[in-house]
């Protein structure tokens, strides 16, 4: 009986993700398997061909060294900040309910708004970047035309959405820690630095560990504000593997590519998940 | 001066960063073009206007604001509706060997999957169910991002709620239905908040699923019709910083409104 009552429990939630999750992920794996069709031949199974195809890509290889320079670029500021913010908005300060609502603003707002005020940022001459580099006598530049420096943009912006979201977790974290523990250490002599260092810090790993992920996972899953800033340019200079998949369906019309490129991004994620699920598991038996 | 007065500089310099975009958002969005196409800083307009909104008001900007509201609130409700059923039985019910740690660890995948990556069978599904370019269809398909983070979300506010209490009300003979209504509903009301806040927020910024599945302009959210306002030739400022706060306001109220249990709901979910 209590069986019959759970599985009832759990049919809407069922439904809804097999319709639009489970079935749409199945038919992707197998459109992976087969050719572009058009009119005059349609599509037939080429077994793993797109795969080879896909090995054979410059741009498939370039998305994902910039994937990787994004993720390297925007994890270790990213949480350091986050860290350095929860830390701070921690302890009673004038005005803590102000920054601690600033440091949050960004990671809420709409990428899309805040894409375009990024967007008007990095425009050349009249963008604040621009006006300020002036103030100091520097010549201003075209940040995102640059295919040297609009990874690096885009990079900054990110950095600055995503902070206050990774904050969140730690400042949950820090509110288990018991006060009595700095009081302790400062008794036995021990400097602020050292109590983060040897106490604090070992005590937020599993945070760290679960934010660290959620960033990994993160730089998958960013590219809203590609579509305002960049489009993945200039040649290529900004694109993410999972805008080069939006691109490849939507704009070049090749779904079944799409659908092996989209393969090999989930079969990256759920690698990475299954991580995230045993570090979860971990930090409950931590507890 | 010392450390103290150095932490808190350095707090109120990170404070003014965070803050500096929205704020020079404001300020653009009450300039006359001819005084943000500058090239000196300047955040405080000298001759504000609200010319910007109004272009805005005359482009039915509250059709917009509407099916933004309508998309959010729909998506919102169903995931509430079909996620605390099921956070409910994963927190309480065990089923037969392990399906319900299955359906979990089934449900975070997806949620650690970006939505973008099923655009193209969901395109399909929505064609064969005729939903294609229409609110209804979208408030569907935003059960991607949705569902997992209603369940994940509810199921720590479920598991805090003391088994002591239901199986107190089952030996006075309360069934399953008055168990939910009079105890856990109650309970979890701040949970409840929390998670349809973070939807709401969650369907208002989403973008790529409504750009790609609705084609006809009147039936545009927000994200979708900023996007609208950059084109090749001409890039509307004035009009992009005024909407972009304007698509902003609601969500700095919400979140004022709702800090704490926001917070919390993150650390719930963590455990």
């Amino acid at each position: 009986m209590r069986h019959v009552i759970g599985w009832l429990l759990l049919t809407p939630a069922a439904i809804l993700l097999i319709a639009f999750t489970y079935w749409p992920i199945g038919a992707t794996v197998a459109d992976s398997l087969f050719s572009r069709g058009n009119p005059i031949r349609p599509s037939r199974f080429i077994g793993l061909e797109n795969y080879a195809l896909m090995a054979d890509d410059p741009i498939f290889w370039q998305v994902l060294w910039n994937n990787a320079l994004f993720a390297l670029g925007t994890i270790p500021a990213s949480i350091t900040l986050a860290l350095l913010m929860a830390l701070m908005v921690n302890r009673a300060l004038p005005g803590r309910a102000l920054a601690r609502m600033a440091f949050f603003t960004p990671t809420i707002l709409p990428m899309i708004a805040v894409a375009n005020i990024w967007l008007f940022f990095y425009t050349p001459d009249i963008g604040l970047i621009d006006q300020i580099a002036g103030l100091v006598g520097l010549p201003g530049h075209n940040w995102l035309g640059d295919p040297d420096t609009v990874l690096g943009a885009i990079i900054v912006m990110t950095v600055w959405k995503e902070a206050g979201f990774f904050m969140i977790f730690y400042l949950a974290a820090l509110q288990t820690i018991p006060p009595e523990l700095w009081e302790a250490a400062r008794l036995e002599g021990a400097a602020r630095w050292t109590y983060f260092r040897r106490i604090l810090f070992p005590l937020l790993m599993p945070t760290t560990l679960f934010v660290l992920i959620n960033a990994i996972l993160n730089s998958f899953k960013l590219v809203d504000h590609l579509f305002i800033l960049t489009k993945g340019g200039p040649d290529n200079a900004s694109n993410l593997l999972l805008y080069y998949i939006f691109e490849t369906a939507f704009s070049f019309f090749d779904t079944t590519y799409a659908a092996t490129l989209t393969v090999v991004l989930l079969a990256l994620l759920a690698v990475l998940s299954l991580v995230q699920y045993g570090v979860l598991d971990k930090r409950i038996h931590y507890r | 001066m010392g450390a103290a007065s150095l932490r808190i500089g350095l707090i109120y310099a990170i404070t003014g960063v965070m803050l500096l975009p929205i704020v020079w958002m404001v300020g653009t969005s009450l300039k006359p073009p001819l005084e943000y196409v500058s090239t000196t800083v300047d955040l405080i307009p000298d001759a504000p206007t609200l010319a910007h909104y109004r272009a805005l008001w005359a482009d039915d900007i509250l059709g917009k604001v509407l099916n933004s509201l309508i998309v959010a609130t729909g998506a919102t409700l169903i995931a509430l509706a079909a996620g605390f059923p099921a956070a409910y039985a994963l927190a309480r019910l065990r089923l037969p060997r392990r399906l319900d740690g299955v359906f979990l660890i089934f449900v975070l995948v997806v949620k650690l999957s970006p939505p973008l990556v099923l655009a193209i069978p969901l395109y399909q599904v929505l064609r064969t169910i005729g939903l294609l370019d229409t609110l209804p269809g979208l408030i569907l398909v935003y059960q991607v991002y949705c569902l997992p983070f209603a369940i994940w979300m509810l199921l720590g506010f479920v598991r805090d709620v003391p088994i002591a209490y239901e199986d107190a009300a089952r030996i006075e003979g309360a069934g399953l239905a008055r168990r939910l209504a009079t105890i856990v509903l109650p309970l979890i009301t701040p949970g409840l908040v929390a998670t349809a806040v973070f939807l709401m927020i969650l369907c208002w910024n989403e973008f790529a699923y409504a750009l790609l599945f609705i084609q006809t302009p009147s039936k545009f959210t927000l994200p979708t019709y900023i996007a609208t306002l950059i084109t090749e030739d001409e890039t509307f400022w004035g009009q992009l910083t005024a909407i972009g706060f304007l698509a902003s306001l609601p969500i700095l109220a919400l979140v004022g409104i709702v800090q704490r249990g926001l917070t919390r709901g993150f650390a719930g979910g963590l455990k």
